[in-house]
């Protein structure tokens, strides 16, 4: 068994409402079609039923019994019953099964084209906050509620595979994790009970809160001093993309690399980024920024208190935070220049500074796209001139940091992944269904779906859906980057005192 | 119900053979008319404006199965010759 993910989309490019009538009437025929054709093949089944009760009927009648109609038996009658029963079987399969292959391309249609994505978000909303509130009137309560549920996914997992796995405590409590995090950041923040109806930005409030001692202390054992500095790579970790799907691959390399989970031989170590020149047909130069995440590292601004402080709702405690202070000092380095396009991708933290630098150095930079995986940014206040791409997975509690959905709009794309065990080898078939995309290397066992693997998976399947909204995404992402790639280069991060 | 072999008219092998008949033969013919709506249906189906990966192979199967209907349409035939009495 392996894993796969599949995606829903929310947010971006819709078409026109003449279009989504088409779709839903569409989906409608189809469902109509499906449900008529499993409604005739359970008639069918039922025929058969009839059929052979028919034929015991008359107990004394061995000619109807017999089903042989041709042969000799007096003035007596009967039908080819085995015949009968056999074909309205195939009839009732036939219909059942095509009733149901229907009914499953009415659903990636409305999958394809979100059709009821605004309704999902409304519903849970309305969940989030009820959780929110419950949270923040009994945090006890709320806390040892989703306790006991990642207890239960826990000795879920140790009957199923023998041990505990951690990734099944995410997964049991994942509808929970937004408005569980909200109600805490509402108490936090000191909100008063029945607010946060009216907010999303609670958990960053507290963060804000948090960040106002925790910054200090980690300068503190830290120390405050960021190095940035240019470094070589002996081989080619981030080559050149014209794709989100590229440079999510490119931002995985990086990423697994810099941690030694890879061996691509590179040289290149934590708290390692990527800046890459494209050179464009008229000569000006477009940039794209590549990165990573935490990697835990005593003197990395990518360790783990920063992520705090980039959560912030305060813009200045944003910018101190040390990852976004050294992906600026990188910029600035390779030479960016204010007017030029910018594109921005990373994962978990390195999806949080993206959304930073797009949101508080908007005026410094002409950030046009920013694409993040797993990553709580649904807050930033990201201007409107810069499309962000989301991709989110259903149970990875770091994405459900924010403790609220990313704004649906048209710039803001979000792709959501739900994880789910793929068909064994044996059942793969030949021809794909794209009701889900695989997760390349997976492990047999539940495993965290914050590995950057799991949003490739989910990225793989909403492109292959054809949403307009993920085309005109993936089209903008594009040409940001247009052009002819001239330079790699790799900036790494160190604190000191 | 009882089977008296010395009768023609009185053995209930008849009625229940004559009810076996019209009951198939009603089937297989509303089911002709199911696959029609949905051979329609399924061409509509296709007109959407939608491409890419998912596109196509949402296309090819309403293609496939509006090609099953008509050995839909056969199965149906099937049924309702072998309820006349007929061989298939």
């Amino acid at each position: 068994m392996s894993w796969q993910v599949t995606a829903h989309v929310y947010g971006g490019k819709q078409s026109s409402p003449a279009t989504q009538e088409e779709y839903r009437a569409a989906v409608n025929t189809l469902n109509d079609i499906g449900r008529a054709l499993r409604a005739r093949g359970k008639l069918w089944q039922q025929s058969v039923s009839d059929l052979e009760q028919s034929r015991l009927s008359v107990p004394s009648c061995p000619k109807l019994q017999s089903g042989l109609p041709y042969s000799t038996s007096g003035e007596h009658v009967t039908l080819p019953y085995d015949q009968l029963v056999t074909t309205c079987n195939d009839r009732a399969a036939s219909c059942e099964s095509v009733g149901n292959q229907i009914s499953d391309l009415s659903d990636l249609l409305v999958r394809a084209h979100g059709l009821y994505s605004e309704a999902e978000l409304r519903s849970r909303k309305i969940f989030n906050e009820v959780a929110q509130a419950a949270t923040q009137f009994k945090p006890g309560w709320a806390t040892l509620f989703l306790g006991s549920v990642a207890v239960g996914g826990l000795i879920g997992s140790w009957m199923q595979e023998g041990k505990v796995n951690p990734a099944a405590a995410s997964r049991a409590t994942a509808p929970f994790q937004e408005g569980y995090m909200s109600g805490i950041g509402s108490l936090l923040s000191g909100l008063p009970l029945g607010l946060g109806a009216l907010r999303t930005d609670e958990v960053n409030k507290a963060a804000g809160n948090i960040s106002g001692v925790s910054g200090p202390v980690k300068n503190a054992t830290q120390g405050n001093k960021l190095t940035v500095r240019q470094v070589e790579s002996k081989t080619e970790v981030v080559g050149s993309s014209t794709s989100v799907a590229q440079s999510l691959e490119n931002l995985r390399r990086l990423g697994e690399e810099r941690l030694g989970t890879i061996e691509l031989n590179s040289g290149l170590n934590y708290a390692t980024i990527a800046i890459q020149r494209y050179e464009r047909d008229d000569g000006t130069n477009a940039w794209l920024v590549t990165i990573p995440g935490t990697d835990g590292q005593s003197d990395s601004p990518f360790d783990w208190e920063q992520n705090v402080e980039l959560m912030s709702g305060d813009a200045e405690q944003r910018k101190k935070a040390d990852s976004a202070r050294m992906v600026v000092e990188a910029m600035k380095q390779a030479g960016i220049s204010s007017d030029e396009p910018v594109a921005l991708i990373g994962h978990s933290q390195g999806g949080i500074v993206a959304a930073e630098i797009a949101a508080d150095q908007s005026e410094q930079y002409n950030i046009q796209h920013v694409v993040t995986a797993g990553s709580p940014v649904a807050n930033h206040p990201i201007p409107s001139k810069t499309w962000v791409t989301s991709i989110e997975i259903e149970d990875e509690l770091v994405a459900a940091l924010d403790g609220t959905q990313n704004p649906s709009t048209e710039n803001w794309l979000t792709v959501r992944g739900t994880v789910s065990s793929g068909p064994d080898e044996t059942e793969e078939s030949s021809t794909p269904t794209y009701e889900a995309a695989p997760v390349q290397g997976s492990s047999e066992n539940y495993e965290l779906s914050h590995w950057l693997k799991y949003h490739q998976a989910a990225y793989q399947n909403a492109s292959d859906l054809g949403s307009p909204s993920v085309q005109s995404h993936e089209e903008h992402f594009k040409q940001t980057i247009a052009g002819t790639l001239k330079e790699t280069k790799y900036y790494e991060g160190r604190m000191s005192r | 119900m009882t089977c008296d072999t010395g009768s023609y008219s009185a053995c209930a092998c008849h009625t229940v053979v004559e009810n076996d008949r019209v009951a198939i033969t009603a089937l297989a013919r509303s089911d002709k008319d199911l696959n029609n709506i949905a051979r329609t249906s399924l061409a509509q189906a296709q007109q959407i404006d939608w491409s890419g990966n998912a596109a196509d192979m949402y296309r090819k199967r309403l293609q496939t199965f509006a090609a099953a209907m008509d050995a839909y349409d056969c199965d149906a035939t099937t049924a309702a010759r072998l309820a006349q009495g007929g061989a298939s």
